[in-house]
């Protein structure tokens, strides 16, 4: 089962997604973390993330932009820039519906660009979307 | 007088009536017959000369007919008895024009050689004592007129010169003054290249930080309006209803938040985005519109155009903006009770020879109207016209709908009686080249 993660520096956010996850009886293994860095290193199974068993090497990564340190951008240019995980989905999901960041985005390498809604029901909606596309119906490359 | 025999021009062919080839001669030409001297033949020249017609003149006798001429007579006789050429000078003071007349003189002979007649050839000549006088007199008038001339001319030399001097400082005066105005004109241009960077820059800013705003305002709206919503569905039983009814509005309030937040970053883009026109077509975008959402189809709301729609110059992104918000406003702002009806439809504009085509697109709705009073309001930023219990919205969405027009060139505004409902219009410049169909014009 493809494992997911999510990379959310917002509490209430990683909050809602999970209550979501849980809602929706989603039984793919989600892993959280909280800012960029964390994400390049969770990928990268270094320091804390090293146990494979507990951290598993996602098939979709779910990606906010705006973050400390290491934000959404720069974690998307590294991702594109690796020989490993270049083929790697990422669904950017945030609250900016700018322009300019869709573009950049998209220029980037994202796989698919999402709004943050404002309510429960909306979200709920955008993760069964996720489940069924990415998780469910859509191949990954090998 | 003065006697001269000449024999040149004796050895003439003899002459029997008007020589037609000295009809052309510039010098005055005169022929006699007869020992009466009767004029047999004038040319042109001695026409001219006589003042009279050819046929005044022929069959005259020759000493009648110019001025002492009767003094030639004895001349005359002696060539046609001696068949000898004359020449002689003969002043004539008789004329107002006193001249010397030079007579060359041979006579006319018939078939067999016999002198019938003489032919007279006068030419003007200056005796050399008058001309020398003439000459001096010329001299005296012209030296005079040479130093008025030298007078003259170093006068306008002078004035020319004052004129050159004047033409000169004007010059570099000019050449400052034109020095001066690039300076300032480079100067200015440097101030406006300076003054654009730093608006840009403004500007740029500003959307940054109205992006980042929105971004950071909406993530605690997300939080309240999500846990009040977990709260009511998960923990119901728990709430009594005035619990319920505050969680609602805990709810309610971040929506509209979130609203506001929506309408603050629209008006950024609509102010600040490139608004690059192209063609648009109208009629699928507001067909599009309607069948988004639910709100505008029967049985919520009776939208629908009348006759088509063409394509106008404009934004899509701009043209979405503005008329769904006058959409919205148009099925929002009803009485109680009443289904919206709207009507869109397309009317061409009158415009100047040569000025591109200009549509107005009505849209009229049955709503509440807006009173003359408040006409001044309806564009205002955060304006609200009516209570928010009543019509919910942020007082921004005309705000939001003129500026998208005027980005587009266009313009925008409405006609309404309270009660009647309101007729809004926007003008946009229509898309060149296909002819579109028109309604209500043609």
């Amino acid at each position: 089962m493809i494992a997911l993660l999510l990379v959310e520096d917002d509490p209430n956010s990683v909050f809602f997604f999970e209550h979501v996850i849980e809602k929706l009886e989603i039984a793919n293994p989600v892993s959280v973390v909280t800012d960029g860095q964390e994400a390049l290193d969770y990928l990268a199974g270094t320091g804390k993330f090293s146990d494979r068993m507990t951290f598993p090497m996602p098939g979709v990564v779910v990606l906010d932009l705006k973050m400390p340190r290491v934000t959404g951008f720069d974690v998307l240019r590294q991702v594109r820039a690796h020989p490993e995980w270049k083929k790697l989905i990422v669904l950017v999901l945030t609250s900016s519906s700018s322009d300019t960041d869709i573009a950049e985005a998209y220029q980037l390498g994202a796989n698919a660009y999402l709004v943050k809604p404002l309510e429960l029901k909306d979200l709920a909606t955008m993760v069964q979307a996720i489940k069924d596309f990415w998780l469910t119906h859509n191949r990954r490359a090998p | 007088m003065e006697l001269t025999t000449d024999r040149s021009g004796s050895d003439h062919g003899a002459v029997d009536g008007p020589a037609l080839s000295i009809d052309g001669g510039p010098l005055p030409i005169v022929e006699v017959h007869g020992p009466e001297h009767t004029v047999a033949y004038v040319n042109p020249a001695f026409c001219r000369l006589a003042g009279r017609s050819r046929e005044a003149l022929v069959g005259h006798p020759f000493a009648d007919l110019v001025p002492g001429g009767r003094r030639c007579l004895p001349l005359l006789d002696r060539v046609y008895q001696t068949g000898e050429p004359i020449s002689l000078e003969q002043h004539v003071d008789a004329d107002a024009e006193p001249a010397h007349w030079l007579y060359a003189m041979w006579p006319a002979r018939d078939a067999e050689a016999r002198p019938v007649g003489v032919i007279i050839q006068m030419s003007k000549a200056a005796s050399l004592r008058e001309n020398a006088t003439a000459i001096t007199e010329a001299l005296l008038v012209s030296g005079l007129h040479l130093h008025e001339l030298n007078a003259e001319a170093a006068q306008l030399n002078a004035r020319l010169e004052n004129e050159i001097i004047d033409r000169k400082l004007a010059e570099a005066a000019l050449q400052v003054a034109n020095e001066r105005l690039a300076d300032q004109a480079a100067q200015l241009e440097r101030l406006v290249d300076e003054r654009t960077r730093k608006l840009s820059e403004t500007v740029g800013e500003l959307e940054g930080f109205s992006y980042s705003v929105a971004h950071d305002l909406r993530a605690p709206l997300r939080g309240m309006q999500g846990f009040a919503q977990i709260l009511l569905e998960n923990h119901i039983e728990r709430l009594d209803t005035r619990a319920r009814s505050y969680l609602e509005r805990i709810a309610s309030s971040a929506t509209r938040m979130d609203l506001l937040i929506g309408d603050v970053l629209n008006y950024t883009r609509v102010l600040s985005g490139e608004a690059r026109l192209e063609p648009v077509d109208l009629e699928r975008l507001v067909r599009d519109l309607l069948a988004i959402y639910p709100d505008w189809q029967p049985p919520k709301a009776d939208i629908r155009i009348e006759g088509d729609l063409p394509r106008v110059m404009g934004h899509e992104g701009f043209l979405t903006q503005c008329l769904s918000n006058l959409l919205s406003n148009a099925v929002k702002f009803v009485a109680p009770g009443v289904s919206p009806c709207v009507r869109i439809r397309a009317e061409e504009r009158p415009v100047a020879a040569g000025a591109p085509r200009v549509v107005r697109i009505w849209i009229t709705n049955n709503g509440i109207g807006i009173a003359e009073k408040d006409r001044g309001r309806v564009f205002q930023m955060f304006e609200r016209l009516n209570p928010a219990e009543q019509f919910e919205g942020t007082g921004m969405g005309l705000t939001i709908a003129r500026k998208a027009i005027q980005r587009m060139g266009g313009q925008m505004d409405f006609e309404s009686e309270p009660g009647e409902g309101s007729r809004f219009w926007i003008e946009l410049n229509l898309a060149p080249g296909r002819e579109e169909p028109e309604s209500g014009t043609n």
